[in-house]
């Protein structure tokens, strides 16, 4: 009985639910359209409830490290104090009309101020670790070395190329990054999308013919 | 009371066995007392173990020595009760001394009868039931046994022993035997099992003894002291030298006190019919402390039902044969107490010479220690058997004695040594020959490690390296932060300059501009899905925010969606940002769908199931919505994605449901790599605006003039020069700095 609710049957509904779907895109007919549509709105459904348990996975993690005093709980109650604040408050504007104001300026004022920083803060560490790998890693053969020189090299380009600079170096730089932008990095892009495609087909196909069972256990 | 139907003797009830005869008194089964099994009584061995069920008895009377079988092993009633085994050579009991017998033995033998017949009924206390030595069976119940061969050469060889008492040496006195002073204070006799001979020492005279055996029967103590040895029979040497006379036996009361280390046969036999000691005997010998006792242990040998005689312990077994007395031959005069021929006294215990104890190693023998013998030259012994010799050892160490269990009291017991001796100290390092190069070397290393240690300075070294990456991250910062507010203060030289220069980013974006304006007009609807955080919301903000305007500008109705939980509260600050208040019912925000991917599909086809973020109207009933069903139905679609997931996901949808439809991306600068593929290789992107420069390129055709984007450039084209200027430095400072890293 284990055996079957933990293994046979996720692997079931998951290969059946995939074979219809798609089953339902390349054979357009009624029936299967309409299963599959049904399908894909239950997947929204899934997707929205998957959405609730990890807020509160979240909070459940963070109380036991508040409540047993683990490393770092002071941080555990600053998410948990600005989740279920952020999430009252949120709850509240959707919920009440004259709570709509105060959801917006906690929005606004607090969560988009924040965030930004956060992002702002990314650019400078970027720009840090690029001083530093330069600066003090030494290249141990040849790999290392052409790895080090092409990413300098890039980097320069594209900064200097997007940055719209005056005059002839200006252009010469905007060219060279344009040039650089469509040709190996075009073609390593594609050749990740393909293969990213590929994986996508393959791992699907195995969930389907019971070759991989993500959802059950082992 | 149950009689025996044999002798007729009283016994108790519930006893089995006469303690007269021994004779059974009603069936029963003989339990072994090795390993408790329950035999038949007509067994001699036990079935399971072999061990013997029927101990052999001593003769009485001058009777044969041998084994007591119970009752039934073709006895019949009338039969002797003891019929001894076939198979056993024990002597004829209760026949005159052969001829040629040694005095000794026949004196022995009548020793042995005299005790037996004064001995106690009680049994031995520490001899378990059925183990104990039956009295002597009498004379009429015995059968001849063949005497062996050896034991007839010997009686030939031997010398009549003296008439009288036979002395044995003290150590002799261990040998086990009843004296008749314990005679009325035995315990009662054990109920043993049936003709067995067994148990029943107030009838001494039923217990077979083998002839040879009485005369090993010593004399009693309180006989009179033995004459002096007669002259008669042969006796070798060895044997003559062991003819001593024995003192009188002390009291019982002093038997232990008067020589604390010699082990008094009599008072120790005595003592223990005085006091029934526990099965494990507790009285333990002189020797050592009294063994434990173990509560609620049933005696060995007791048999079935008779668990409730446990603490009574079976009466005393026929007097056994008492320790020989050996008398001096004649002509030879006794040792004195205490005296032992020399290769004797190297043998004896300690408590009977009252010499201090041998070593463990005694010193080699003299050679004059050896008696000489005629006839016999002293061997030459070599120097390797000399040197194998044992040796006294001057400071032998006595094994320490337990302290503690079963075994308190006992020495020379396994010491707790670990298994695996321990290596000894080391010795002396063997010595090496090295050659001048080693010598050399290590005398360079001797010379090194007498030098004083230098001075360590990690901490130094620590604070250097953590004041110097500081440094680094205050220079890097306040560079960045100096490339973005210089614009903004006007102190840029270029400023208002760089937003004109044309890149091929800007070129993109004004090509997306002019797709906007060509398929968008007034009375058609345009989705914008927003596929971004806060995060990157500075970069992402300007591109929407100048989509957002130029679609308003156009008069067309806007449908803002997202499958980002974040998505409609951008979007909701955006619009109320851009669009004038006399036209927000143009703008419709149906709020977030879950799912991503799965999401995008359901969002494509159900745009008018869903409903409003804000108010929770329908869809269907919003302005912004009217004749719009699915994505099929708008003008345009604009993905605006900060990272390259998203937009893959919003264009394989698309393209797949809606291959008709106008897709256009604005995206951040660091997804360009993975839209430029859908704009220039599969055409499945009709437009994209690239990060700042492109929202800025863009903004600058709208009517209502440059927007943030063009402010933030400045500051996004000095900051680009920043950091590539760092990444130079820093190759710099590796290439011409320190090589000491």
């Amino acid at each position: 009985m284990d055996r079957l609710t933990k293994r046979i049957l996720p692997t079931a509904v998951a290969s059946a639910v995939a074979l219809l779907t798609l089953v339902g895109y390349l054979v357009p007919l009624e029936p299967l359209v309409s299963i599959r549509d049904h399908l894909v709105r239950w997947a929204v459904i899934i997707a929205s409830f998957a959405l609730v348990l990890g807020f509160l996975n979240l909070l459940r993690v963070h109380s036991a490290r508040l409540l047993n005093r683990q490393k770092g709980w002071p941080y555990s109650l600053a998410l948990l104090l600005a989740a279920l604040t952020s999430f009252g408050i949120t709850a509240a504007g959707l919920l009440l009309e004259p709570m709509r104001t105060f959801s917006a300026l906690w929005f606004n004022s607090v969560l988009y101020p924040l965030q930004a920083s956060a992002g702002g803060l990314v650019a400078f560490v970027l720009a840090l670790a690029a001083f530093r790998l330069v600066r003090s890693r030494r290249p141990s053969g040849l790999n290392e070395t052409l790895l080090l020189f092409t990413f300098v090299l890039s980097a320069l380009i594209v900064l200097l190329g997007t940055a719209p600079l005056p005059g002839p170096i200006g252009d010469l730089l905007a060219s060279l990054r344009q040039l650089w932008m469509r040709v190996p990095a075009l073609a390593g892009m594609r050749g990740l999308l393909i293969g990213v495609g590929l994986g996508t087909l393959v791992m699907g196909l195995r969930v389907m013919f019971w070759l991989d069972r993500p959802h059950s256990e082992p | 009371m149950l009689y025996c139907p044999k002798c007729g003797t009283a016994n108790r009830e519930g006893s089995r066995f006469c303690n007269v005869c021994a004779a059974a008194l009603a069936p029963a089964e003989l339990q072994c007392p090795m390993c408790g099994t329950s035999n038949p009584q007509d067994e001699t061995v036990c079935a399971r173990c072999g061990a013997r069920l029927v101990p052999l008895v001593s003769a009485e009377d001058g009777e044969e020595l041998g084994a007591v079988v119970p009752h039934g092993r073709g006895a019949r009633a009338g039969e002797p009760a003891g019929e001894t085994w076939p198979e056993q050579d024990t002597p004829e009991t209760g026949a005159p001394p052969a001829p040629g017998e040694a005095d000794w033995l026949s004196e022995l033998r009548a020793t042995v009868v005299e005790e037996e017949e004064e001995a106690p009924a009680a049994a031995e206390e520490w001899q378990p039931e059925g183990l104990a030595p039956a009295p002597p069976p009498t004379g009429e119940h015995v059968t001849e046994v063949e005497i062996p061969s050896w034991l007839a050469r010997l009686e030939e060889e031997a010398e009549p022993a003296t008439p009288g008492r036979h002395e044995a040496l003290d150590w002799l006195r261990d040998v086990p035997g009843e004296t008749p002073s314990r005679t009325e204070e035995r315990a009662e006799a054990p109920d043993w099992p049936p003709d067995s001979g067994l148990g029943a020492p107030g009838r001494p005279e039923e217990v077979e003894v083998p002839e040879w055996f009485q005369d090993l029967e010593p004399e009693t103590p309180s006989a009179e002291p033995p004459a002096a040895a007669t002259p008669a029979q042969e006796m070798p040497d060895w044997l003559r030298d062991l003819t001593v006379e024995t003192p009188p036996p002390p009291p019982a009361s002093q038997a232990r006190s008067d020589q604390p280390g010699v082990p008094d046969r009599n008072g120790w036999q005595q003592a223990a019919e005085e006091t029934p000691p526990s099965p494990l005997g507790e009285e333990a010998p002189a020797a050592g402390p009294p063994l434990p006792t173990v509560d609620g242990a049933v005696p060995i040998g007791t048999r079935h039902g008779q668990e409730e005689h446990q603490g009574e312990w079976p009466g005393a077994p026929a007097p056994a044969a008492a320790a020989p007395v050996f008398v001096p031959a004649e002509g030879v005069s006794p040792p004195e107490p205490g005296e032992l021929p020399d290769w004797l006294s190297g043998l004896a215990p300690r408590e009977v010479t009252g010499a201090p104890a041998p070593p463990s190693h005694p010193e080699p023998l003299p050679e004059a220690a050896a008696p000489p013998v005629e006839g016999l030259v002293r061997a030459e012994i070599p120097d390797w058997l000399e040197a194998l010799r044992p040796r006294a050892e001057a400071d032998a160490v006595e094994e320490p004695a337990e302290t503690t269990g079963l075994l308190e009291g006992l020495r020379g017991t396994l010491l707790a040594s670990p298994a695996v001796s321990t290596p000894g100290p080391p010795g002396a390092p063997p010595a090496i020959a090295a050659g001048a190069a080693g010598v050399a070397r290590a005398e360079l290393l001797q010379e090194l490690l007498s030098r004083p240690a230098a001075p360590v300075r990690p901490a130094k070294r620590g604070a250097r390296r953590r004041v110097g990456w500081t440094i680094q991250r205050l220079m890097v910062g306040l560079l960045l932060v100096a490339a973005i507010v210089v614009p903004m203060v006007g102190v840029w030289p270029l400023g208002g300059q760089i937003s004109q220069i044309r890149t091929p980013v800007a070129d993109e974006a004004v090509a997306a501009f002019a797709t906007v304006e060509a398929r968008v007009d007034a009375q058609s609807a345009v989705l914008m899905a927003f596929e971004y955080d806060a995060t990157e919301a500075e970069e992402m903000d300007r591109i929407a925010t100048a989509l957002l305007r130029h679609l308003i500008e156009r008069g067309a109705r806007v449908i803002l969606v997202s499958t980002r939980p974040e998505g409609p509260a951008l979007a909701e600050r955006l619009a109320a940002q851009v669009t004038p208040s006399t036209e927000l019912g143009r703008v419709a925000n149906l709020g977030y769908q879950p799912g991503q991917a799965t999401g995008v599909q359901d969002l494509l086809v159900n745009l008018s199931a869903r409903y409003e973020y804000s108010s929770g109207t329908p869809a269907a009933n919003l302005e912004a919505m009217q004749g719009i069903t699915s994505a099929g139905d708008v003008a345009a679609i604009w993905v605006l994605s900060g990272q390259a997931s998203d937009l893959r996901a919003w264009v394989e949808q698309t393209s797949s449901r809606y291959p008709e439809a106008t897709l256009l991306a604005g995206i951040s600068a660091r997804a360009e790599p993975v839209g430029r593929p859908y704009l220039e290789g599969s055409n499945q992107l009709a437009g994209i605006v690239t990060g700042l420069a492109g929202a800025a390129a863009y903004e600058a055709g709208l009517a209502g003039g440059v927007g943030l984007a063009s402010f933030f450039l400045e500051s996004l084209a000095l900051a680009h020069l920043a950091v590539a200027g760092i990444m130079v430095a820093g190759a710099a400072i590796f290439a011409f700095g320190s090589k000491n890293r």
